[in-house]
């Protein structure tokens, strides 16, 4: 049997390329990584790979490419179903992971994201959006898995894969956001679900360091800053 | 299906309702629509979908889905020994479809969008066309994107294939012309003259007529 050829483009402070990292490393996937220079131009590879986007990530299986992060960990849960499965077999459990994902990219990367870029008054919004998105978090970690760590239960599913990533960003938001954190007595779910996504294994191997992520979130905080 | 309770909790006139509305039609899945009042949002509404506070929400058997994309995906896999499949059952095959769709939704349906309620992006939404017009003449995907049956990027595009006249005649849309995207406007054809979108959703006519005289409400939820 011929081994599977599984590449990903991504670019290292991407929240949505971690996400892939997550699936593929919880899975014990082996792959090739290739680290994408976005500026000053996209490579060939990565305009042929996504040629209606040009945007990262992008994993090649077998030389076919496929595009935006969930996408991917989904087909990854596909092809890969074990070990380590992250869509619940049950539908609805399945509907209920795939609604918190979808949360993720609607409420909670968007508001993280226009914190960084924003001045004034958007500044201001998208600091109470990120506070609201993850009350909601800590909120639906209460309901669905009582008393469990993770979205998942005992492990990690598809949530929380979708999710993790936001954690290692959560130094820049504060550093070079502004965003003050409310602590673990107001939020118990959400603080015991980081350290529980922090202490597992495959989530260390790609996971940025949170000072890099803050470095990086300052570059592109100064150059907003120099445009206004 | 005799004991199951599927209730769905719409607007007529909404786009993502009507993409759910005909998911459960292609699953021949009997429902009770429940229509809501978005101006005045019932106790129902709010605690069955407490997080958006929005419309469409799938109630089955009790237990609410939310998001018109996770109900449709959750209408395929529930039953999905009924009807036809709405996605693929090859991973590949399901990453590209899921692919077009969501490019439907953000280029096609919100980029007609942006023209009409932002006033902006018209030349980028005729450039989502055309992307889209070449996939279909790449592809040779006919009558539907989904081939002979409709799948789920049709299911997306009938937004677009009911509401486009609403937004050309009331909200200064420009369409590709025939020339520029045949295949594009013909797929619209197709999926405004299938028998179940002609039967459970409304008529084009009818959303323009509403669309003229609720305009202004519209725009100001954008």
């Amino acid at each position: 049997m011929s081994k599977d050829s599984v590449k990903l483009l991504n670019f290292w402070p991407s929240m949505f390329g971690l996400r892939v990292h997550y699936a593929l490393d919880l899975k014990g996937v082996s792959y090739d990584y290739q680290e994408e220079r976005l500026l000053p131009n996209k490579s060939k590879e990565l305009l042929e790979a996504n040629p209606i986007y040009a945007k990262i990530p992008v994993l090649i299986h077998n030389g076919k490419p496929i595009c935006e992060s969930l996408i991917i960990v989904d087909y990854i849960d596909s092809v890969w179903p074990s070990p380590h499965k992250l869509l619940p077999e049950d539908p609805y459990e399945k509907a209920v992971a795939r609604f918190w994902a979808d949360f993720g990219d609607k409420k909670l990367f968007d508001a993280g994201s226009r914190l960084i870029r924003a001045m004034g008054e958007e500044h201001k919004k998208a600091g109470e959006d990120l506070k609201w998105a993850l009350m909601k978090i800590d909120e639906a970690l209460g309901t669905i898995a009582p008393g469990k760590p993770f979205f998942g239960g005992d492990a990690m599913n598809f949530a929380d894969v979708a999710l993790a990533p936001f954690i290692c960003c959560f130094k820049a938001y504060q550093k070079v956001g502004g965003f003050v954190l409310p602590g673990p007595e107001e939020w118990p779910n959400l603080y015991k679900w980081v350290d529980a996504v922090n202490s597992v294994d495959a989530i260390k191997i790609s996971t940025p360091s949170p000072d890099k992520v803050a470095e990086f979130a300052e570059v592109i905080r100064q150059r907003v800053i120099g445009t206004a | 299906m005799a004991d199951e309770s599927v209730r769905l909790l719409c607007v007529w006139s909404s786009p993502y309702s009507m993409r759910v509305m005909l998911a459960l039609e292609l699953k021949s899945i009997p429902y009770e629509r429940v229509e809501q009042d978005v101006r005045s949002k019932g106790e129902l509404l709010l605690r069955s979908n407490p997080v958006h506070k929005k419309v469409p929400v799938l109630i089955h058997n009790g237990r609410p889905i939310a998001e018109s994309s996770v109900i449709i995906e959750y209408i395929d896999e529930q039953w999905r020994d009924r009807g036809d499949e709405i996605l693929p059952r090859d991973p590949y095959a399901r990453a590209q479809e899921r692919f077009w769709a969501d490019f439907v939704e953000k280029k096609i349906f919100a980029g007609s969008a942006n023209v009409v309620f932002r006033a902006t992006g018209q030349d980028d939404f005729l450039a989502s066309c055309d992307i889209l017009e070449e996939e279909l003449r790449k592809s040779n995907r006919a009558p539907y994107f989904g081939g002979a049956k409709l799948g789920l990027v049709d299911i997306v595009l009938v937004s677009t294939a009911l509401c486009s006249k609403s937004l050309v005649e009331v909200g200064g849309l420009r369409l590709p012309s025939r020339d520029a995207c045949p295949r594009f406007l013909a797929l619209l054809d197709a999926i405004r003259e299938h028998p179940l979108v002609r039967s459970s959703l409304p008529s084009p006519d009818k959303l323009r007529d509403f669309f003229a005289t609720a305009m202004p409400w519209i725009k100001s939820l954008s």
